[in-house]
């Protein structure tokens, strides 16, 4: 089996796809930045929430980057095949970690990102969220269905938040912040349906891609004023 | 339109800057369009984030901008655009 339960798409297109998510890293760091400047001027707790959330996403794509970059060199001839899971056996623990991890992270900021959408103010709801999906990616059996479809839910549910406030405001970053959320909801339904049709990979990958240069293009339209 | 506190901070700060970075407490009174004790509150808040700061000046207690605050005024309209555009 390996590492087929994350391993997708045709073999020239591995390593490209830790290129890609070492941009989204890229682009999640600086709104990561700025919304924490933005905190350190006004101690507005809006902005260091907001600031937590890319930084949990920036650590996601982060991670998922090395994973990718690393699976795609021989060093997964050399690390210790550990299984701590059954339907893991034949993954090295490193490669495992690193996926999980970027589940881990990726569901964080897209969680508090979602509340923040919600305007939810109590945290109890954000720690239900958190305790009770976070332990099920260990105990699902398809652990990339899971993700992508939770990650579809969350991202949908942000877009469908910013197209409601772009209809009241109608300014330019601000379509651009829904679109870049709609792409990222898109490339997770891509993602789910590569289970089928291998090169929807690619697609995801590109999609996903697109929806975080929109939000970096937002970012930009806000810093030229 | 209801003033968000950042937008409330940012009419007071100007004010001060637009007298040539003091103020008495009754000009800015009136400018900030704030009742007396919501001033006094927002003062203090200034104050203890270091945007403003309040000195004697010939036996008239005065406020004064800080670097701070002008580096808050420059930033705002960034920041505000940012706010909005985030839907923050």
């Amino acid at each position: 089996m390996g590492f087929s339960f994350f391993i997708r798409g045709p073999v020239w297109f591995f390593g490209i796809d830790g290129v890609f998510e070492g941009l989204a890293f890229i682009v999640a760091l600086l709104l990561a930045i700025y919304a924490y400047r933005a905190y350190k001027l006004t101690h507005d707790k809006r902005f260091s929430l907001y600031a937590l959330s890319f930084l949990a996403i920036t650590l996601g794509q982060g991670i998922r980057a090395v994973t990718d970059l690393l699976m795609h060199s021989n060093l997964e001839n050399e690390l210790p095949y550990i299984a701590f899971l059954p339907h893991l056996q034949s993954t090295p623990l490193l490669f495992t970690a690193g996926y999980f991890l970027h589940i881990l992270f990726m569901l964080l900021g897209l969680m508090i990102l979602s509340c923040y959408a919600m305007k939810v103010k109590d945290i109890k709801v954000f720690c239900v969220m958190a305790f009770s999906l976070l332990p099920l990616m260990l105990l699902v059996t398809s652990v990339y269905l899971a993700f992508h479809y939770l990650g579809l839910l969350f991202c949908a549910f942000i877009a469908y938040s910013y197209w409601k406030y772009w209809c009241t405001k109608k300014i330019r970053p601000t379509c651009l912040v829904f679109i870049g959320f709609l792409f990222m909801a898109l490339s997770y339904v891509q993602f789910l349906a590569d289970t089928v049709f291998r090169v929807l990979y690619i697609s995801a990958h590109l999609t996903q891609l697109a929806g975080y240069l929109c939000l970096l293009a937002a970012l930009f339209m806000v810093l030229r004023k | 339109m209801r003033r968000s506190k950042q937008d409330i901070i940012f009419d007071m700060l100007r004010a001060i800057q637009q007298k040539g970075g003091s103020i008495k407490p009754t000009h800015l009174l009136y400018k900030s369009n704030l009742s007396h004790q919501r001033m006094k509150e927002y003062i203090d808040e200034l104050k203890q984030r270091g945007l403003v700061k309040e000195e004697q000046q010939k036996e008239k207690n005065m406020f004064l901008l800080t670097d701070q605050g002008y580096e808050f005024l420059q930033k705002f309209q960034q920041l505000k655009a940012f706010t909005e555009a985030f839907g923050l």
